[in-house]
């Protein structure tokens, strides 16, 4: 859809442009909503919100020259997912700094299970389970920095923090993920 | 994090694996968001006004609130101690208020008597002796004593006088005398040299 259908849609403001646009994005968003989340309903949750913000944004810009309405409704739309999972105070920050897997299911076991993996051809769906068990603050800085392009300082910035607290949270981030896509990889339950 | 960790994971790839991901546009959702969502979407206009962001720092903001709290603190300590040493205050006294005419003439007879009753008395002594009538029968006692005392200091002056005078008279006359002693001495004088020493001494045999 060219720019200008996009800005016209936004511009008459009524329910069928708003159902337009949620028919053409749906699928980006939602798929960037599930990234961001811990599961599936999370996910849906965070998009309605999420969507309904951007919406409202974009509309306010409409009248903005040399504004790009594609790149304003996603940003938007990411920082108010952001947003709603850091609303969630009881997982946010509780969960960032207690480990949540169980010690027992550990396997010292050097022997076992030790082919192999590469990374780099491992199926989209094991990469975004392994996504969403990280805890949110990683999560969610791996998916500023790393996938969505933020910068530390933007990042820093959305979620509230200082950088040494992004940077690290970002080491752990990648270290945890490759350890969860190992562990889905062997089918060990997590 | 152990020290053996290795990053594996082509971050490039990864990237570009998931902003490709999107879901399945299916029906339900819309319904479900028209449901949820549809009917929480606020559709505000902008305001005419200019909107202007300011974005606060953190530390510089709380920085800032523990300035002000420090130096409210401290005027407020200033304000209770002095650190000056104390001045010895002079106690200037108001100016007298001028008193004008009209008040003047409230003031209370008693003191406007006291005040012009003086210079009247000495005029009276003065000029007693000639001003009283012959027919004032009222004061004549009064009038008749003051001639006597009149008299008497007159007496006394003049007897003063006389006796001044003798005295001068007679303090002239112990000079003069004292004068003639003091030549006749030196007369001598003159004559010592003139007599032989032998005869002052004279031999005893």
């Amino acid at each position: 859809m060219s720019l200008n259908a996009l800005s016209d849609l936004i511009q008459k403001n009524d329910k069928t442009s708003v159902q337009q646009v949620f028919e053409l994005y749906y699928g980006k968003l939602a798929g960037i909503a599930k990234r961001y989340a811990k599961d599936d309903s999370q996910a849906d949750h965070a998009f309605h919100s999420a969507f309904e913000k951007a919406y409202a944004k974009l509309y306010q810009s409409r009248n903005q020259k040399n504004s790009e309405p594609e790149k304003i409704l996603i940003e938007e739309f990411i920082i108010a997912n952001v947003e709603f999972i850091k609303s969630i105070r009881s997982e946010y920050y509780v969960s960032s700094t207690v480990y949540a897997i169980d010690k027992s299911i550990k396997n010292y076991d050097l022997f076992e299970n030790n082919d192999l993996i590469d990374f780099n051809k491992t199926d989209i769906e094991t990469i975004i389970k392994a996504l969403q068990i990280l805890v949110p603050s990683q999560r969610l800085i791996f998916n500023l920095h790393v996938i969505d392009g933020f910068s530390i300082q933007e990042s820093a910035f959305i979620l509230e923090t200082s950088e040494e607290t992004i940077k690290s949270n970002l080491e752990k981030a990648r270290f945890n993920l490759q350890k969860n896509i190992e562990k889905k990889l062997k089918g060990i339950n997590i | 994090m152990s020290n053996h960790f290795t990053y594996e994971i082509d971050e490039r790839n990864l990237k570009h694996k998931l902003k490709g991901f999107e879901l399945e546009y299916s029906p339900n959702a819309w319904l479900k968001f028209q449901n949820q969502g549809l009917s929480q979407i606020k559709l505000k206009e902008p305001s005419k006004f200019i909107k202007t962001k300011v974005y606060f720092n953190k530390r510089l903001f709380m920085g800032l609130i523990f300035l002000l709290i420090m130096i409210s603190i401290s005027s407020v300590l200033f304000k209770l101690i002095n650190i000056k040493k104390p001045i010895n205050k002079t106690i200037i006294s108001p100016k007298p208020k001028e008193i004008s005419k009209k008040q003047n003439k409230k003031i209370s007879p008693e003191i406007k008597s006291k005040i012009e009753l003086k210079p009247v008395i000495s005029k009276v002594k003065k000029d007693s002796s000639i001003k009283i009538s012959k027919n004032d029968t009222i004061n004549q006692g009064k009038i008749e004593k003051e001639k006597l005392a009149t008299r008497k200091s007159r007496r006394k002056h003049s007897s003063k006088k006389l006796k001044f005078k003798i005295s001068e008279a007679n303090k002239k006359a112990k000079q003069n005398n004292l004068f003639e002693s003091s030549l006749k001495i030196k007369n001598l004088q003159k004559i010592q040299p003139t007599l032989i020493p032998e005869t002052k001494e004279p031999e005893l045999k």
